[in-house]
């Protein structure tokens, strides 16, 4: 196997886990996975070494989620229209100040794709908040305020309150 | 004087995505205000949640077809436009595996007779690939190299049987299709890869609808199964 081939296997568990928060589900993600790998070593030449490959990969995952996976799906509403599909009133009422973990997976999972992604990017890969916009192509200042709507997601879970959170809020 | 602290300021803050002087400025509103020290340490505890929460994926052990698939995509240097892979996709029950991955377009015509040095080794692999089912493996010693054969698909023509290979060493990379058609396995066509391991091959169109369009020619059957591929051996 080729370095970067080996270097690509090592990278498979963090690869799995972005890949089912985008999917939602393990299937799903694994062939996205694939699918990403594939078109990695395909391009295997695009790759500087020296540079990060763990963010050139969740890069090509991205893209390839985006114009593949994601245009079956029904729209996802957008930056603007994303506070239409945080959870439900009655579902965030339910949940209690300490939050199951398949509960916070859940309310992760119905959060736009654009929201998640920057989710997954900081708080489970731990990249900065530069490092995930420039893996996102977006200035930073969005990869702010998406991670802040879908934490106070997170946090109005918590408190178990049904405060409405439309972008209006946000002063 | 204090600003009105924002929910991206508090997370930025719990993050340590701050400026020193706003978080001067932000610490001092928190001891202030219990309300804002409370929904701050709500934000730090969201990180906490959804870094566990999924975790799961990454530490599950990776299964094998998934490790199996990009070792494959490595050592084809993998290579095929999208449309056409999907379309072997459907065809072929070895999916993930059957990459097939020819670097140059320049390829060898195999029909032609070879001459008595045997230089690829067509007998070598002929002989192989006549022991050698679906997604099975074996290694082949072509001018002195080792080499490793393995079939990706095996389909039904009339009068005999083709299987479908690619063959991989050091300095070797080729895929191909042999038939037997009664008389012994015979190599009919070879395509040339990039040439061995740790070189990625850019796409060749050519090379590969060289492979499809024999297939068609000799109105090939879709790939066998395991089941129906173990029954021709009984």
């Amino acid at each position: 196997m080729s370095e970067l081939g080996y270097r690509i296997v090592t990278l498979l568990p963090r690869l799995r886990g972005f890949a089912r928060a985008l999917a939602r589900s393990q299937d799903a993600a694994d062939d996205l996975v694939q699918a990403t790998c594939e078109k990695a070593l395909r391009h295997g030449e695009s790759w500087t070494p020296g540079t990060r490959l763990d963010s050139w990969l969740f890069r090509i995952m991205r893209n390839h989620w985006i114009d593949t996976v994601r245009r079956c799906r029904p729209e996802t509403p957008l930056d603007g229209a994303e506070a239409d599909a945080l959870p439900s009133e009655d579902g965030r009422r339910t949940v209690e100040a300490r939050l199951a973990l398949a509960d916070v997976r859940a309310i992760a999972d119905a959060l736009p794709d654009e929201q998640r992604m920057v989710l997954m990017l900081v708080c489970v890969e731990e990249m900065s908040y530069r490092e995930a916009a420039d893996l996102l192509d977006v200035p930073i200042g969005t990869v702010m305020s998406r991670l802040a709507r879908a934490r106070a997601a997170l946090v109005a879970a918590m408190d178990g309150e049904a405060r409405s959170r439309t972008s209006g809020d946000r002063t | 004087m204090t600003e009105k602290v924002t929910d991206e300021m508090l997370m930025a803050f719990v993050d340590g995505e701050t400026d020193a002087a706003t978080a001067a400025m932000i610490a001092r509103a928190l001891a202030a205000d219990a309300g804002l020290a409370a929904r701050a340490e709500k934000f730090r505890a969201s990180r906490r949640l959804l870094r566990e929460a999924f975790s799961d994926a990454r530490r599950e052990p990776v299964p094998e077809a998934l490790v199996e698939a990009v070792a494959h995509a490595d050592r084809r240097g993998e290579v095929v436009a999208f449309p056409s892979r999907r379309m072997l996709r459907l065809a072929l029950p070895l999916a993930a595996s059957l990459a097939v991955g020819f670097g140059l377009a320049g390829y060898l015509l195999g029909q032609a007779g070879t001459d008595a040095t045997d230089p690829l080794g067509r007998a070598a692999i002929a002989e192989a690939l006549a022991g050698t089912k679906a997604g099975e493996s074996r290694p082949v010693t072509i001018s002195g190299e080792e080499a490793r054969l393995r079939t990706l698909a095996t389909y039904r023509i009339e009068g005999g049987l083709c299987r479908s290979f690619d063959l991989s060493g050091a300095h070797i990379a080729l895929s191909g299709i042999g038939c037997d058609r009664g008389a012994g396995w015979n190599l009919d066509l070879t395509v040339a890869g990039a040439g061995g391991d740790g070189l990625y091959a850019p796409a060749s169109e050519a090379a590969l609808s060289s492979i499809d369009a024999y297939l068609d020619t000799l109105e090939a059957s879709p790939p066998l199964t395991a089941e129906e591929e173990d029954a021709l051996a009984d």
